[in-house]
Formats: structure tokens, sequence, C-alpha cells
């Protein structure tokens, strides 16, 4: 807690004391013509639709299916794959996953008709059309599957579960929990689902798997420090990272099933994570894994730090496969004029490399920006872009073609999810999920 | 109080009337934070609880109608907010009347600095600010009131932060 924050926290105390709870006017009298009468018959749309719940498909763990095959620590990652080497009118998301520029499969998470929207099991979906391949259920009845990340092969994901019910929608920490190897075959089927032998860490936000499937990254935050946690899967070996305190790890920004805020580079020994100082600027920093310390910060570098002038990374940064660049989904401008783009940024000396995607709008429904897989080079990304609330939406460089505008979508409905390449927005398949909320 | 699915009275407008009972005093003090004024801070709730009576029926979770309120708020502060624009008041008032209740409270220079400083704030700041410091809500959960992102609020509360612990000359 930091010297302004306790003097707002005593200013907005003060302030509410001044209305007494006899200074409050009785309810108006409610109207006897309430509309909701006529509106039975309507379709009822998802009106209380929490960020959660829109969260639930961008925690899709995509992982990388690489033009050569699976990347090994110590092998080259393929060649990128650029917009320029696709090929000709390779543009819908099928041609995409044929020509195997983006995963076959993904993972994401669905409600299960909990009024919290509260995700409880994971299904496994054709990138190409959303169509269901398997369905993975919580082990206890009143479990919930919260998180899922994926390895580069595209056939191994760790799923975590809570076996408790959820005291909140919004936290990934596990109290009862366990963490399952789900393997898949090439069909997308489930070929095993094993239960992992570690303890999850205490005050568990955020997973990542590394490349090869081996490790799995764990970021925590307590009450007095932050850290990483690394465990070896194959024989359970444990090792932390502490910051010792002042500072923590963030979480993933878009919610509890959204743990991407930690992300391996193909190598298996450097992971990217977002640092958040007391002063709340955020920093990306890179860890060495293959250091002999459990610092942190000692065994690992600044790449980016945040918001800078000209840096505003509103999602999660997350480092391409090849370790070269880390991929900023940023905003600038404000409310009624915000340009949303994918900047990245070279891991080596934190200079802008490059940049996809960029848009102009005027006004979103839901403001979700996110970076959810990306090829080696960061050429290629799947991402997640705000709808327009209005059909403004306008490229603000180049001639390329923007999103297609679609009338302001119904609080709930989901955000644009999609491959970007270049100036090109092609948006997935998504109209076979339903988490029940939308 | 959470209102479970099971437990809810019989007609929509005893059930709007109990959540009023418990929760109009906290709604009223929250949007206080977001309007400036008391006066409209009810109309404000007020509103609130009568468009949720008018859509209970399409609600399908009522335990969640107390995030649905805080999002109402939200929306019609921001639309008095509005009016007030077209109505030549550009900002909210930097302090309250004298004679009123509320500037009893902000009795003292260091608090009178702070509503000075926050009243300042672009909305957005003000209500990722209030949200996080008055009603004490986790980020996600913010980011679900206001529909943006977590990282959305992460960013706007930084630079309220800085902004304020420069207009108030402090390390943040």
């Amino acid at each position: 807690m930091t010297m302004i924050e306790d003097r707002l926290r005593d200013y907005y105390a003060a302030r509410a004391r001044a209305i007494e709870p006899e200074d409050i006017r009785h309810i108006v009298p409610l109207p006897q013509d309430s509309p909701r009468r006529r509106l039975k018959a309507l379709p009822r749309p998802a009106l209380l639709a929490p960020l959660a719940a829109a969260a639930a498909v961008a925690a899709v763990a995509v992982t990388a299916a690489t033009l050569s095959g699976t990347v090994r620590p110590g092998q080259s990652p393929a060649a990128p794959m650029t917009a320029s080497s696709l090929p000709a009118g390779a543009r819908s998301v099928a041609q995409l996953v044929s020509a195997g520029v983006i995963p076959p499969h993904f993972v994401t998470l669905a409600a299960n008709g909990d009024p919290r929207s509260v995700p409880s099991y994971a299904v496994v979906r054709a990138t190409a059309t959303g169509a269901r391949l398997a369905t993975i259920q919580p082990s206890a009845p009143d479990g919930t599957i919260v998180a899922v990340t994926g390895a580069t092969d595209d056939r191994t994901f760790v799923l975590a579960e809570e076996k408790s019910p959820l005291d909140s929608a919004y936290s990934l920490n596990l109290h009862h929990g366990s963490f399952y190897l789900l393997k898949l075959r090439s069909d997308g089927t489930v070929k095993t689902l094993t239960h992992l032998p570690i303890t999850p860490p205490d005050g568990l936000n955020s997973l990542a798997l590394s490349a090869d499937g081996t490790k799995l990254a764990t970021g925590f935050r307590l009450a007095d420090s932050s850290g990483i946690r690394v465990y070896t899967l194959a024989t359970g070996a444990v090792r932390t990272w502490s910051d010792g305190g002042g500072g923590f790890v963030a979480e993933g920004m878009l919610g509890r099933q959204d743990a991407a805020s930690v992300s391996w580079a193909a190598d298996g020994r450097h992971l990217l994570f977002q640092w958040v100082d007391t002063a709340y600027v955020f920093h990306e920093r890179l860890l060495d894994t293959s250091l002999g310390g459990s610092g942190l910060l000692a065994d690992s570098r600044l790449v980016l730090t945040m918001p800078g002038q000209s840096l505003n990374c509103q999602g999660d940064v997350i480092i391409t496969p090849d370790g070269s660049a880390a991929i900023c989904p940023g905003l600038t401008g404000g409310e009624g004029d915000e340009t949303v783009f994918f900047r990245e940024y070279s891991t080596a000396t934190g200079k802008v490399i490059g940049q996809l995607g960029t848009w102009t709008y005027g006004h979103t429904d839901q403001f979700l920006l996110d970076a959810l897989w990306t090829n080696p080079s960061g050429s290629v990304i799947i991402g997640v872009i705000p709808k327009a609330s209005q059909p403004q939406t306008s490229p603000s460089t180049g001639p390329a073609p923007i999103p297609d505008v679609t009338p302001s979508p119904p609080p709930g409905s989901t955000p644009r999810i999609g491959v970007i390449i270049g100036q090109t927005f092609t948006p997935l398949d998504l109209t076979g999920i339903t988490n029940g909320v939308w | 109080m959470t209102v479970h699915s099971g437990s809810v009275p019989a007609s929509a407008e005893d059930a709007v009337e109990e959540l009023y009972r418990v929760h109009a005093l906290g709604l009223v003090r929250f949007a206080l934070m977001l309007t400036g004024d008391q006066v409209t801070a009810e109309d404000v709730v007020q509103e609130a609880f009568i468009g949720l009576y008018r859509r209970w029926d399409r609600i399908r979770d009522h335990a969640s109608v107390l995030a649905y309120l805080r999002t109402a708020v939200v929306n019609g502060a921001r639309s008095a907010h509005r009016s007030r624009k077209r109505a030549g008041m550009l900002r909210l008032p930097a302090d309250p009347p004298a004679w009123s209740a509320e500037a009893a409270a902000l009795d003292g220079e260091e608090r009178r600095a702070v509503h000075a400083a926050v009243s300042r704030l672009p909305r957005r700041q003000r209500e990722v600010l209030a949200l996080k410091y008055y009603l004490d809500l986790a980020e996600n959960e913010i980011a679900a009131i206001l529909r943006i992102s977590r990282g959305t609020v992460s960013t706007t509360a930084a630079r309220a932060l800085a902004t304020l612990s420069k207009q108030l000359k402090e390390e943040p």
C-alpha cells in the first residue's frame, strides 16, 4: 500500500460518510406497466455477461503447430511464415490451418450452468470450424477447470482444476487444486489424461507449458512476495524464483481463464513474465531459467517498461517462440479515438521491430485486446480485438482491408478472435462455442 | 448480500425493493464518487433499480444483480455527466457547497486536496479509482463492470495514481 492509496481510501471513506442511511429516499413506486411482460416472448439476450465469460473464449490455449513440426530445445525454430509466403488466396481459417500457418486445435473453457459463469470444463475444438472434438470434465462434482496451457506440438496441454467450489469467479488461485496432463491424438480426440503429482503453488495466477511440454511454469502472488515456480513434469523437480516482495508478478490480462501472463521461448530456457513495481509501473522481464539463483529480479533482465510515453500494452505481452520479440497488444489514443495494434519489441534491445494489425475505433462495446498465440517469428498472431459499436472502424495506416464491421453486439457477445497477418484480420469461426452465457 | 435463485422473493417488486433496502446506501455513496452530488447520485441509483425491475425477467443470473446495479450506476453517472456537459458544466464541482454534510466530511486540507485532484481526473480514471479504492473490487471485477480489459484497468489506475501523486506532490 502506498501513501497515495492510503490517502485515496481515507478520502473515499470520509466522503461516503457524508451520506447517512436516513438520508436515502425510499424507492420510487415501481412502474406497473413494466415492459417485462411484453418482452417475455422475445429472445433473451445475455444481459449479465461478465467479462469473465468473454474471457473464456479468449482463454483459448492455442498451441503452435510449426511448419516443420515440433520445436525441441536446441533445435532451430521453423522458418517464419510470412504473409508473402502464404499460398495465394490463403486467407480463410481453413486454408490457414491446412497450410500449417495456424494450429488445427484449440482448447477453451466453458461454463456449465454455473450462475457466476465459472468455467467448468474444457473443450477441444477444431480451429477451422469450431467443431467440438473432445470434452474434459472436472474430476470432482463441484470442481471446475480454471486454466489451460499448451505445448507447441498442438497435442499436449496442462489443465488446472479446482476441486472445491470456487469463492470467486475471478481468482485463479487453487485451494484444492491439481494439474492434469492432456495428450491428444492427431484428430484432436483425447489420448490420455493424467494427474500430475505436483502441488500448485499458493497464490497461483498464471501458468505456461514449455514448448516441448516437459516443464510447467507458474506465476504466484502472495501477500508478501511473488514469483515464478517451474516444475519438471517427468521428475517432479521444482525451482522457485521469488521477488522478495515490493512488487508482484501480474496475472493474465483478461481474467482468470487467461493464464498467459507468462510465456516460454521455444528454447525451454527463457521465460517472459510481467512484473509490477510499487509505483504501478509494468515491466516485462525475461527470466533465464538456466541460471542457478532464486532471485526473480536477479536472474531476469528488463525487456520493456510500461506505460511509457509510447507504450501502453493492454493485453498480455507474449514472447515469440524464437525468443526474438515480445508482442505487445497496444493502445494509443483515448475514448472515442482508440487505435489498437500488435507491436513487436526486440527482446535484445527493447526497440520496436515490427507492428501488425493497426485499427482505429470510434467506440467499442467491449474493450478486449490480447495476444493468444504467435508463430515462431511473430509474423502470424492469433489475437483478440475489440468489436466496434459503431460502423466507423477504419485502418489508420495503409490500404489493408479492415475487420468487417457488424452491428453493435448485445452485451456479452463474443469478442473478435482471429488471425492477424500484416493488416489482415481473419476471424475464427466461433459460432459453435457456447458457454451458456452468450 | 448474495441473492440465490432459490431465495428470491416471489415477485419482482418484492425482490427489487428488498435489494434496494440492502444496497441503496452503498450504491448512492458509490454514485456520489462518480457524480459529485448527492441528489444526482440518488437519481442515478433510483434509475438503476427501475431498470433492474424492468429487466428482472430477462436476468438469468440473479446472484449477479449487484454487479448489474454497479454497472447501471456507472452508466447512469456517465449520462448525468453528459447532461452536465450539455448544460455547460464541463467538470464536476471541485468543492462541495460549504454548508453541506459532505463539506464537513471533507474537513481538512488533506482531503480537500485529494478531492480536487480526483475531480480533475478523466472520467474513466475516476471510475476505476472509485471501484478500486472505495468498493475495494479486484481489477477483474472492475473490468467486468466497466466492460474493459483488466489491462486497461491496470494501466488506467496506474496513470491516475501517477497523476494524483504529481498533483499532490508525493511518490505514488
